[in-house]
């Protein structure tokens, strides 16, 4: 069984979000050093602030140059008739299987980064949880929605008959 | 077929305490007072509010025709709900004691919509004297198949009551305050033995003397201690007693019903194959005595506040393995409990210390030890060490079993639960697990199935990945 991957421009997504979140977090600890400059004690604190504000800045920076890469590496997907598998993760890798039968609907979307790229998400709903394909082409996702709702149809159709 | 009509007049008095409860007895209080303003403003609510439900009184109407249950409502905004009766899961009657007072029910209908986030649109309440709702009741469930009517056969082929000794000793094994007593009671006698200081023959002579040990006067405090314990435990055992008075389950054709309540009476029914799964719970006490507790998965059931939380509810309050194995032969035999558990590897243990709670108890004692105070060092020692047994009683307590008829996953810290689903109701597998310890063939295992949210997707940690391919294997696909 070989997992389908996702669009190279999903890596690209990711970074963007990912620079957002750095951005926002950079501008945050300027402003709580700017705020607690004046305080009494920061000269006591700053060694234990500096420390914490870089591992975070650490974290955010290898998170957007690094971790893309290594999603995109572990993230995979496979339909066949019976069930829909899906693998991601960057470290810990989850594995779904959802049976065709189970899938209530499929939903498709776009937020604006997504929309530049001309990707997509695909989110598969059952009555109790939801699995979500990411990083799709407007087509593959159109296809993918396509051909499990005429699964879905045909399985429907053997279980009723 | 039936309607349109209006609710019961007493709808207006439905939940009387819990709308009005609050502000009429801060104004009782506020009248002793001077602060006019806050009066006229609990005045102005007390006042706003039974307009409103009079309001929702007068513009709220329901009919039931062959196919639907249509309820209207509104007053400006007019909204029209039509429940098809085939989507009905459940009917349940509950009486407060005034409703008992004027022979009215209170009928809960849920559907099968309350799986999804529609669940609050799809769910209605009607008032009515008794034998309206009676006719009600049986006109909604009048959509399912013969042989699943509740009233398709004269008698109950089951009836089982469980007495106020059963509720007794539930408030007795359940009672919280119970446990952490005998907990800090262990604690302390042990403690003392251990500490060098303290002479343990001494502690006992001074015990049994009735004398202080140290500082403290034990006696004294142990009277105080023991005196709380026993007032809390009355009070739960009494409320107990009177909540689920006369708990009966009967069984009837493919229907099963639960009726109890002295103040507050209350009965459900449901067809059986609204069941999604069960769940037996034993906490440590429960657990020393061999007593299990077990609750049913039925989406719409459970009207207490507690029991909507989780969407689930009792089934039977305590029983004995034999006895629960028995009752599930003759009320649920789609169900039954697992004979054996496969269980995590021993080379899994170390990864049940790789958990958030271990691993925050573990950082607490770290900042404890720069603080260099002995009472935050002893209390985050006390901490990691609770979470360290819990680590390992998790590891203990684990296990899934699968066939073709059940899946059952067992797990708990200090509270043991087996959840137990039937295997056709299960909709996604997921493992989840880093590159290495998929090596090693360990990996979490969760699995949703339909039934109430809270529960339906459950998940046992640091398993075999044999277990998530037998499972994936057993679904239905």
């Amino acid at each position: 069984m070989e997992y389908k991957k996702l669009d190279k421009k999903v890596i690209t997504s990711w970074r963007i979000g990912r620079m957002v979140f750095l951005v926002i977090l950079a501008v945050l600890i300027l402003g709580v050093n700017l705020a607690t400059r004046s305080a009494e004690d920061w000269e006591t604190y700053k060694p234990i602030f500096f420390a914490v504000e870089g591992a975070l800045l650490l974290y955010a920076l290898i998170s957007l140059l690094l971790y893309p890469v290594i999603e995109y590496r572990q993230w995979g997907y496979y339909i066949d008739n019976e069930k829909v598998e899906i693998r991601h993760g960057i470290f810990f890798i989850t594995t779904s299987v959802i049976p065709v039968i189970r899938i209530q609907h499929i939903t498709i979307s776009s937020g604006p980064i997504y929309r530049k790229l001309g990707l997509t998400k695909l989110v598969i709903h059952t009555a109790s949880d939801e699995f979500t394909i990411e990083g799709l082409t407007e087509e593959t996702a159109g296809e993918i929605s396509e051909n499990l709702k005429n699964k879905l149809i045909q399985k429907s159709g053997k279980a009723g008959s | 077929m039936y309607g349109p009509k209006r609710n019961h007049v007493l709808f207006l008095f439905d939940g009387f305490l819990e709308n009005f409860g609050f502000p009429i007895l801060a104004l009782i209080l506020l009248l002793g007072g001077n602060s006019s303003d806050s009066m006229m403003t609990l005045v102005i609510i007390i006042a706003v509010l039974p307009i409103k439900r009079f309001v929702e009184f007068m513009t709220t109407t329901f009919e039931i025709n062959e196919t639907y249950l249509i309820i209207r409502r509104g007053l400006f905004t007019k909204k029209k709900t039509e429940i098809p009766l085939s989507t009905i899961t459940t009917v349940d009657l509950s009486q407060d004691l005034l409703f008992q007072m004027f022979k009215v029910y209170k009928i809960k209908i849920d559907n099968t919509a309350q799986a999804n986030d529609a669940a609050n649109q799809a769910e209605a309440k009607l008032v009515l004297k008794k034998e309206d709702a009676l006719y009600v009741k049986q006109l909604l469930l009048s959509h399912r198949p013969e042989d699943l009517q509740e009233d398709s056969e004269p008698a109950p082929q089951e009836r089982i009551v469980f007495d106020a000794g059963d509720f007794m000793l539930l408030g007795l094994l359940r009672s919280k305050i119970g446990y952490i007593f005998s907990v800090l009671s262990v604690l302390y006698v042990g403690g003392s033995l251990i500490d060098q200081s303290v002479d343990a023959e001494r502690f006992i002579e001074d015990l049994l003397n009735g004398e202080a040990v140290g500082d403290i006067s034990f006696t004294s405090a142990v009277i105080v201690i023991l005196v709380l314990y026993l007032i809390t435990l009355a009070f739960a055992l009494l409320t107990n007693v009177i909540r689920y008075h006369r708990f009966t389950l009967s069984k009837k054709g493919y229907h099963l019903s639960i009726e109890y309540g002295l103040l507050q009476k209350k009965k459900y029914s449901f067809s059986l194959d609204k069941i999604n799964g069960i769940r037996l719970k034993q906490n440590a006490l429960m657990r020393i005595f061999k007593y299990y507790t077990m609750e049913v998965f039925v989406i719409g059931y459970g009207d207490e506040k507690e029991e909507k939380a989780q969407e689930t509810a009792m089934l039977i309050p305590i029983a004995k393995r034999d006895r629960v194995e028995n009752l599930l032969e003759k009320l649920l035999p789609d169900f039954e409990l697992p004979k054996s558990l496969s269980r995590p590897q021993k080379r899994a243990l170390p990864y049940f210390f790789l958990s958030f709670r271990f691993l925050a108890a573990l950082l607490l004692l770290a900042g404890s030890l720069f603080t260099q105070n002995m009472i935050f060092v002893a209390g985050a020692a006390v901490l990691l060490a609770l979470a360290a047994v819990g680590e390992v009683l998790e590891y203990k307590t684990e296990g899934l079993s699968i066939n073709k008829k059940n899946v059952a996953v067992a797990n708990g810290r200090f509270t043991y639960r087996t959840t137990i689903v039937k295997t056709g109701s299960i909709e996604s597998v997921r493992c989840t697990a880093s590159m290495l310890k998929r090596k090693k063939g360990i990996c979490h295992i969760a699995f949703g199935f339909w039934g109430p949210k809270m529960v339906a997707n459950p998940r046992i940690r640091n398993m075999n990945i044999s277990d998530y391919e037998a499972l994936t294997k057993a679904i239905e696909f």
